[in-house]
């Protein structure tokens, strides 16, 4: 489910390394979070950017991030005759494989972890909120939509930090080849 | 999957699929109901939230409200809770056997396919949930930062049109997939009785003992 070693410099060879990336991709959308619901003005339209870049940085929901998009077909597809002859025309650039049944797998199970984790983020935050009307309301309404969009960038972001948090760690050709001679 | 619902069998497909259509509709009058009732969106919320839990716990299953009572098997593929020492200690003496026949019992655990089925519909049921939060996002920006786009008021009416369902289907969304989605279940007498539908074979046999 992981396509790459190491994201923008930063490895992602074992799993500390990849929790490291999630506790800095939440880190990052800290920073990008606290001054626009301090100020409680933020512009619609870099919004939207903010909002796809920082959604799909690591990957599932895009191409280019550690985790491999989860849209397409099945793992059959990649076998199938057309695709093989490359029937198809030129082949896009940097165009990932398709998922396999395992990492299909991988893919929704993350997808139920999420859903999990959320149904507490939405119900938490939605009390929260109503608690915290009662106290400030004028100053808490016009930042309503700025946690609006938090929480779509962490419902966004949210399966693809589970499959970083949870994946194990990445064995090497040559680990590999060390830990079956040393079992033979 | 516990097959019954108020008595009715949903082995089949259609009336699994009439079930959640009855249900959604049900909560949908009890919510207008409870508006036209009270004209007081607390207790339109309300109406709707709870009515969601209790529809999970006597209906639908797969969260294990109210105990385990749902067509779903629970999603946690955790044992039921055993009974406390004391409720324990007054049933070993009237119900001896009984226990020991509940150590056995595994129907509460998920085999490999339900927890993949189970995991395939989050999934699925993820991407609705990830648009409707993008266009409430909109709505609300729209109407702070372009009033002249969407008025505040048009724009809190309509957030709330769209959260409160959003709110009823985060919590019963994946089960309603599976109970619309799952094929019709064969009943275990059924299953004795029928012959294996195998036509290749059959058809091969037939022009052998003609041959």
């Amino acid at each position: 489910m992981i396509e790459c070693t190491s994201f923008i410099g930063i490895p992602l060879r074992t799993q500390s390394q990849r929790r490291r990336l999630v506790l800095g991709y939440y880190a990052l959308l800290a920073i990008f979070f606290v001054p626009l619901f301090v100020l409680g003005k933020p512009i619609l339209f870099t919004l939207i950017a903010q909002t796809l870049t920082l959604g799909g940085i690591l990957g599932g929901i895009r191409a280019g991030g550690p985790v491999k998009p989860y849209g397409g077909g099945s793992a059959d597809h990649d076998a199938s005759s057309l695709l093989t002859l490359n029937l198809e025309g030129k082949r896009r650039r940097g165009m990932s494989p398709w998922l396999d049944e395992r990492e299909q797998a991988e893919r929704d199970h993350a997808h139920y972890l999420a859903y999990k984790i959320l149904r507490w983020v939405l119900g938490m935050t939605a009390v929260a909120y109503l608690v915290a009307v009662q106290f400030s309301k004028a100053w808490l309404e016009p930042r309503a939509s700025a946690l609006l969009w938090m929480l779509l960038v962490v419902v966004l972001g949210l399966p693809q930090s589970v499959i970083l948090w949870n994946e194990a760690p990445l064995e090497t050709e040559c680990e590999t080849n060390l830990n079956t001679a040393a079992t033979l | 999957m516990d097959n019954r619902v108020l008595g009715v069998s949903m082995n089949t497909r259609s009336s699994r699929r009439k079930l959640v259509l009855i249900c959604y509709t049900l909560l949908g009058l009890a919510s207008a109901g409870s508006w036209l009732g009270s004209h007081s969106l607390t207790w339109v919320t309300m109406t709707a939230v709870y009515g969601a839990i209790a529809i999970n716990g006597l209906a639908f299953g797969g969260l294990g409200f109210f105990g385990r009572r749902g067509l779903v098997k629970p999603f946690a593929n955790t044992p039921p809770r055993e009974p406390g020492v004391q409720e324990e200690l007054i049933r070993i003496r009237l119900e001896r056997v009984e226990r020991y026949l509940r150590m056995d019992d595994t129907s509460w655990r998920n085999d490999e396919r339900e927890l993949r089925r189970r995991d395939a519909v989050h999934y699925r049921a993820y991407q609705p949930l990830c648009a409707a939060m993008a266009i409430i996002v909109m709505l609300a920006q729209c109407s702070l930062h372009h009033p002249s786009w969407v008025s505040s008021s048009v724009a809190s009416v309509a957030i709330y049109v769209i959260a409160l369902p959003v709110t009823v289907l985060a919590v019963t969304l994946p089960q309603a997939i599976i109970l619309w989605t799952e094929p019709d279940l064969v009943e275990p007498e059924d299953a004795g009785t029928r012959e294996p539908q195998l036509p290749g074979i059959g058809e091969a046999f037939g022009a052998n003992s003609k041959a």
